[in-house]
């Protein structure tokens, strides 16, 4: 009977996740840890714990829009007619203009530095647009940038979807797009939109739509694109980047496929994708071996016809979750099942996170600076209504959003940690633990762009462990290198962040 | 003072002055290189100016470079108005400038183009180990606190795939007071990822020791600080230079050179910012007593398009000049000049391989076994 029982309990163990297992789960497929839905998973398979996972994720949580993005678009299309000459540069549309620009300040007033103040309320001053055209392009530059990065931030920070979060984060370093190039802050807003409507969808469509994707037009010059003079920016990196990836295609396919291509472009004002026939060539191409008047559409298609597309996807979505490559065995396996289901992003995470591998590689991925520090925010439940600070260290650390350094993306991995890099890592994390004790014993803190405005009570938050054995559980992949002896409170909190298992997930 | 405490107080006790003469060189010294990476690809035909030519005219008609705005170097070739340190070394033979300098199979892209310099491969192989690297995993050198310090960025640039214990700083003042975040431990772990961290962490860690070990407050350099981003790395490497003479290798970058549209303000204040750098570096380095044992060699990935575009700019384009200047360097024009009759695609034709440059560095200068792929020339710049 005993026999029988222990029998059971093995069995029945081997389907649930031990605490280790659930702990490298949820680390994965979320920016940081929470001791609450460590417990919820103990009990639950593995196949269970997906379910619940995307369960979790079925709420459809778009962020709101950014509260500036509407007057900023409003300044742009005036700044477009007034260009044009559409419109004349008369005194109602200049102090139309002039008050779109306060609208985009007002809220923010506080956090601009006062010598920036100074210089842009002079600025204003001035009646010609030409000046005012330059004066938005500061408050580009050095507010409404980094003012995005704090919105997409902020949601991170908040969402419930967090592997939504993480997908989208994953499309963005995929498709990259720079802020140094396509300049228009309402074009990569919308391209973050993309990214998170089809996180969890398919490729197939997120391929279509971000190959039409104005920000992405401009990223890779797909609208210089012409008959007349090609340009094989987009052409190239479809296929080296987006799919095939290096070596599975000739310069002749890349020329071919620029050909087809041509005449994409979209509408200077409100960014509508338009296929331009008079640019386009509509001639027959030969691309991979297959003829045709082929159009930009038949390119997509033709390339996702092929398995290798699959497999260099399977590839890049495993290492961003797992760190390590996949064996062979698996790879085809998943790559096999992922294109057989047209690209269906969830089955294919499914399979991942069920998998024996994606089990064996506890702490063998270290943290991107977004992860880092979304996660260490969470990890403390700190919220703010602006991520000002937040966004000017992931900076530092190597990982400004919407300025990737180029159409690769972050190189990632040990990229990440270098002498410079890891001594920002680490200098910000106490100086996180420093600012938000000192604001919990009520000092204040220094106002401005770069001050971090956060508190915690650590005596308080760390009450929620019983043992310091579920604390490092929570925070650390595995046990931690240095030694905690005689750590307590918030001495105990900055060394288990200073260790550096906390670089690791 | 505390060991860690060092860089904090070079960086915060940098007021006007110089260099004492205080560094007597131990008759073993390591020959010091020193890279300025010239970032988004800096417009030779406008750096080395064929400023008589009427094609270089016809091509430019708003950018030419007028009698007034160069500094004439012969008939034919000048130097940019902004680069009047660089004419004064070349008036002293002390500046080597190479022309036509690019490689086979040019690729126009910024990120391609600039790994194929920095890994010193054929345009179509891709290496991963970047080509200082190469040399300093083989090289015999004089122990030193770091073998590369890499300034300015991230980037690793030709220090990628380095097995040899490398520093890249962008805060002196973090990392001088990064002594209590830091721990060393054995990086013996199985873990890829921490062994990675450990690694670093050690050699942060064992870095931080030898300059404790070897400063001195009296050899304290003063150094003025300020100046723009640039001036401000290079006070770090004459930092690091005052406390360790024999670290081989460092790399500087200078930005903002892609200039696509209204490039002739642009460019003229970069090359000065290079001009009065190189002006610093050169002074500093004289009063290390370490001139001599300096090579500075500026690159960039390509060179433009002779042909100006309709924004006031140019585009991307191919070979380019390059500068080399220390004190062992025999000043002169190296390679062939300008040949704007004979165009490809638009672009200037490569007659000197950029590995033909760094060869000569390498067996010259560092006495480096490394043969570069092809099979270079050697360009005998030194004296």
């Amino acid at each position: 009977m005993v026999f029988l029982l222990m029998s059971f309990f093995i069995c029945f163990s081997a389907q649930a996740l031990t605490t280790d297992e659930a702990r490298h789960f949820l680390s994965r497929t979320h920016f940081s840890v929470s001791i609450n839905e460590l417990k919820q998973l103990e009990k639950k398979s593995r196949h269970e714990a997906v379910n619940w996972l995307f369960a979790k994720e079925s709420i459809k949580t778009a962020p709101a829009q950014p509260f500036w993005l509407e007057s900023y678009q409003e300044v742009r299309r005036q700044n477009f007619l007034l260009k044009k000459g559409i419109v004349k540069a008369d005194e109602r549309t200049i102090l139309a203009l002039k008050q779109d620009v306060k609208n985009i300040l007002a809220p923010i007033q506080n956090l601009i530095p006062q010598n920036l103040k100074n210089k842009l309320s002079k600025e204003i001053q001035s009646n010609d647009p030409k000046q005012l055209t330059k004066l938005l392009r500061k408050i580009g530059r050095r507010i409404l940038n980094p003012a995005l990065q704090s919105w997409w931030v902020g949601h991170m920070v908040q969402t419930p979807t967090p592997l939504t979060e993480k997908m989208t984060l994953f499309w963005h370093n995929h498709f990259p797009s720079s802020v140094v190039k396509v300049k228009n802050l309402a074009f990569l807003y919308q391209q973050n939109i993309i990214f998170r409507k089809n996180a969890l969808g398919t490729f197939r469509n997120l391929l279509f739509e971000i190959s039409k994707d104005p920000a992405m037009l401009i990223y890779l010059d797909g609208d210089k694109n012409s008959k007349k003079k090609p340009n094989e920016n987009f052409a190239r990196e479809v296929m080296e980047l987006f799919t095939l990836g290096e070596g599975y295609y000739t310069e002749k396919d890349i020329k071919e496929a620029a050909r087809a291509f041509s005449g994409w472009g979209f509408n200077r004002r409100n960014g509508n994708f338009v296929f331009r026939k008079k640019r386009h060539d509509h001639g027959v191409k030969t691309f991979l071996g297959q003829s045709g008047k082929w159009q930009g559409n038949d390119i997509l298609r033709i390339l996702l016809s092929k398995r290798q597309t699959a497999n260099y996807l399977v590839q890049k979505i495993w290492r961003y979750f797992c760190g390590v490559d996949v064996s062979q065995e698996l790879l085809a396996r998943l790559s096999e099942l992922f294109f057989n289901s047209g690209y269906d992003i969830k089955k294919l995470l499914r399979e991942i996170f069920v998998s024996d591998e994606f089990y064996t590689s506890q702490g063998e991925l270290i943290k991107s600076p977004v992860e880092l520090v979304v996660g260490s925010l969470q990890e403390f439940e700190i919220e703010t209504d602006q991520y000002f600070a937040f966004v000017h260290t992931m900076g530092q650390l190597g990982q400004s959003l919407f300025n990737p350094p180029n159409v690769k993306g972050w190189p990632g991995g040990k990229y990440w940690i270098n002498s410079a890099s890891l001594v920002q890592r680490k200098s910000f994390l106490s100086r996180l633990v420093r600012v938000a004790e000192r604001k919990m014993n009520g000092k204040t803190s220094m106002q401005g762009m770069r001050q971090m405005n956060v508190q915690v009570d650590f005596n308080q938050w760390i009450k929620r462990f019983v043992r310091q054995e579920d604390l490092l559980k929570v925070m650390l992949p595995f046990a931690p290198v240095n030694s905690l002896e005689g750590k307590k409170g918030p001495e105990l909190i900055l060394s288990v962040l200073l260790d550096p298992t906390y670089q690791l997930k | 003072m505390k060991r860690r405490d060092f860089l904090k107080y070079t960086s915060l006790c940098t007021v006007g002055g110089i260099f004492p003469q205080l560094f007597a060189q131990a008759r073993q010294q390591n020959k010091i290189l020193i890279l300025i990476e010239l970032k988004g690809g800096n417009d030779g035909l406008n750096t080395l100016v064929p400023f008589r030519d009427p094609i270089y005219k016809s091509f430019r008609p708003n950018l030419a470079l007028q009698e007034g705005e160069v500094l004439p170097l012969s008939e034919q070739l000048a130097l940019h108005g902004s680069l009047s340190f660089l004419r004064e070394q070349f008036e002293k033979r002390k500046l080597a400038i190479f022309q036509s300098v690019g490689y086979q199979n040019p690729n126009l892209s910024h990120f391609r183009s600039i790994d194929i310099w920095e890994t010193a491969s054929p345009s179509d192989e891709f290496h991963s180990e970047g080509w200082v690297s190469k040399a300093l995993n083989e090289m015999k050198v004089k122990e030193s606190i770091t073998k590369g310090v890499v300034l300015g960025d991230f980037n690793l640039g030709p220090l990628r795939g380095s097995s040899s214990d490398i520093l890249v700083i962008d805060n002196p003042k973090k990392i001088s007071k990064s002594g209590r975040l830091i721990s060393t431990n054995s990086a013996n772990v199985s873990n890829k990822a921490l062994a990675h961290i450990l690694n670093v962490e050690n050699q942060l860690d064992s870095a931080l020791q030898k300059i404790a070990a070897r400063y001195d407050k009296k050899k304290l350099s003063i150094i003025r600080n300020g100046g723009g981003k640039f001036q401000r790395d290079l006070n770090i490497l004459m930092q690091i230079l005052a406390v360790d003479s024999n670290v081989p290798f460092f790399k500087l970058s200078l930005g903002g050179f892609d200039t696509h549209t209204n490039q002739k303000n642009t460019h003229a204040n970069l090359l000065k910012q290079l001009d009065k750098g190189l002006r610093y570096l050169v002074k500093g380095l004289k009063d290390l007593a370490l001139y001599n044992e300096s090579l500075i060699l500026t690159y960039s990935e390509f060179g433009r398009r002779p042909k100006e575009n309709g924004n006031g700019g140019t585009d991307h384009g191919t070979a380019n000049c390059q500068f080399a200047l220390g004190g062992r360097v025999r000043g002169d024009l190296y390679g062939n000049g300008y040949d704007l009759n004979n165009l490809q695609a638009d672009n200037l034709v490569a007659t000197t391989d950029f590995k033909q440059v760094y060869q000569s560095v390498l067996s010259g200068w560092w006495q480096s076994n490394v043969k570069l792929v092809p099979v270079q020339k050697k360009l005998n710049f030194f004296s």
